[in-house]
């Protein structure tokens, strides 16, 4: 490859292998397709080694685009958007989706997507009395939202339960435990304790 | 306007000139590049919409980068003796070739864009512009990836699944005999002792990648800055809402492991989902852009004009008359 390339190549590996090996990678992708990034680091890897294809300015200059978009954004960045769209989006079972406590009967620390999709399958009226503590953003009438990624966060869908309690103010990530109750046939978080957080290093789900 | 960008300057353009288009288009990517940098950063709604962009971006090129490093791979295998003897096969008798090629995405577990260097393969190996084009339409919807997805994203529906494949095949065939012959450059031919994986891989990364990046790009842009009450329009029309769906498909570039579970989400009757599930993998703002490529901007605008209306018409009989 020529040196532009070779270089190239190398620069993209590192950003495959390093968004994986810091965290970062989650803000794109759900956790169980993080081996295919490193996979793809990998290839890239051998692409530097022994290939030796030609590779003019411009098209080295737009495959580094990817890399500056991918440093600048930071999990308070990513966390920090607005969950816009239809809420009520009813979303299926995910490819590599872990067991759903709610659906087992128990309660505990559950996410926002679990909350959703227990109603969606077994009616809020099963799941009321639950204790649980459920991390979200706040949003503007009184509930909290995560943006749910099906595979990558281009796809990615708002889910969100509403909670009955004082909230601090929208976008305001918080922990929120209390007792899950049904208002007007919808789940609700009656909440007992509410604290702010950290935005989570993986703010969609 | 992914590969205008890309392109060498003309061999007759005067020289002052030609030294002038690389710094132009270096100094546009500069502009790019310091946008997707700061933008993400600014105050208020302008930053927020601009981390949107940012992220789908690289997230779509996160998903899609590694199948189409595996798709220079799997191509690179078929410069080997059973690929090329599987190829000549298929050389001898193009009409049986035809009708297979749709099919053949059940042998390969890659997503839409890994399939792309493996037709481009087929296609310089000599295969029929027949097989070539069944191929791009038809394997992206037969792979089993696509199948499993669609099963787990509507349980209890099997109109949906058999409808994805048997509209997507329909869709292939028409795709296979009317679309015109692609432009299939022999250009990853020579032998030079290299370890031909490595050589492949390092063409799919200075040929295609720059491509899969701007589409990526464009596909972000326009997701992050859709407007979000758009479905609400979709219910009252299911023709129109189908066309609206289409026309998503194609802007939103979704992977075509992931888009069945999107369209199980969305607020829209079955005519649309089905006609966004049989578009997206043989034709999106991504795909385009790698088409165009590798296969001639007077191909893309033929392919799509059978795929799109064939998509639509098909998908609509199937809704009307097929299994829910």
């Amino acid at each position: 490859m020529s040196r532009t390339g070779r270089v190239i190549a190398l620069l993209l590996a590192a950003g495959f292998v390093a968004a994986v090996a810091t965290g970062r990678g989650r803000l794109f992708v759900r956790p169980w397709f993080l081996p295919g990034l490193v996979a793809a680091g990998a290839l890239l890897l051998v692409a530097a080694w022994r290939g030796r294809a030609p590779m003019g300015r411009p098209a080295a200059a737009v495959l580094l685009l990817p890399l500056v978009a991918g440093i600048g954004l930071t999990p308070d960045l990513v966390g920090d958007i607005e969950s816009r769209g239809a809420f009520d989006a009813v979303l299926s079972r995910r490819l590599g989706e872990a067991e759903n406590p709610l659906l087992a009967g128990d309660g505990g620390v559950v996410t926002v997507l679990d909350v959703a999709l227990a109603e969606q399958q077994v009616g809020a009226v099963f799941l009321a009395g639950r204790e649980v503590s459920v991390e979200g953003r706040v949003d503007a009438d009184h509930a909290i939202s995560r943006l749910a990624m099906v595979c990558c966060a281009a796809d990615a869908r708002s889910v969100r339960v509403m909670v009955v309690g004082a909230l601090p103010a929208a976008g305001t990530w918080v922990r929120v435990s209390g007792t899950l109750g049904v208002s007007e046939g919808r789940v609700t978080i009656e909440a007992e304790r509410v604290t702010r957080i950290e935005t989570p290093e993986g703010p969609f789900l | 306007m992914a590969s205008t960008l890309l392109e060498r300057p003309a061999a007759t353009t005067r020289p002052r000139v030609r030294a002038r288009v690389p710094a132009l288009k270096l100094g546009a990517l500069g502009a790019v590049a310091v946008v997707l940098a700061v933008g993400p950063r600014l105050p208020g709604a302008a930053g927020q919409r601009l981390t949107e962009v940012s992220l789908a971006f690289v997230a779509l090129l996160a998903e899609s980068m590694p199948f189409l490093l595996a798709g220079a791979v799997l191509a690179s295998l078929l410069r080997g003796r059973a690929g090329r003897r599987l190829i000549a096969a298929a050389v001898r008798r193009p009409a049986l070739a035809a009708v297979v090629a749709p099919l053949s995405g059940v042998a390969l577990p890659l997503c839409d864009c890994g399939l792309v260097p493996v037709a481009r393969r087929l296609g310089a190996g000599g295969a029929s512009s027949a097989v070539v084009n069944g191929f791009v339409a038809g394997a992206p919807l037969t792979n089993p990836i696509v199948i499993l997805s669609t099963v787990v994203a509507f349980p209890g529906s099997p109109g949906m699944v058999v409808g994805r494949i048997g509209v997507g095949l329909g869709v292939a065939m028409l795709a296979a005999w009317l679309s015109p012959a692609p432009t299939c450059s022999s250009h990853d031919d020579h032998d030079d002792g290299r370890p031909p994986v490595a050589q492949a891989l390092s063409e799919e990364l200075a040929r295609t990648a720059p491509v899969l990046v701007l589409g990526a790009l464009a596909a972000g842009a326009i997701k992050g800055l859709l407007p979000a009450d758009l479905f609400g329009a979709l219910d009252a029309q299911p023709l129109i809402g189908a066309v609206v769906m289409m026309g998503l498909a194609f802007v939103m570039s979704i992977c075509s492991q992931a888009d069945a579970f999107v369209a199980a989400s969305l607020p829209v009757g079955s005519l649309g989902r089905l006609a966004f599930l049989v578009l997206g993998p043989m034709l999106d703002l991504r795909l385009a852009s790698l088409y165009r490529r590798e296969f001639g901007g007077r191909w893309l605008v033929g392919y799509a004009a059978v795929v799109v209306p064939s998509v639509l018409v098909l998908s609509t009989a199937w809704v009307t008359w097929g299994i829910a």
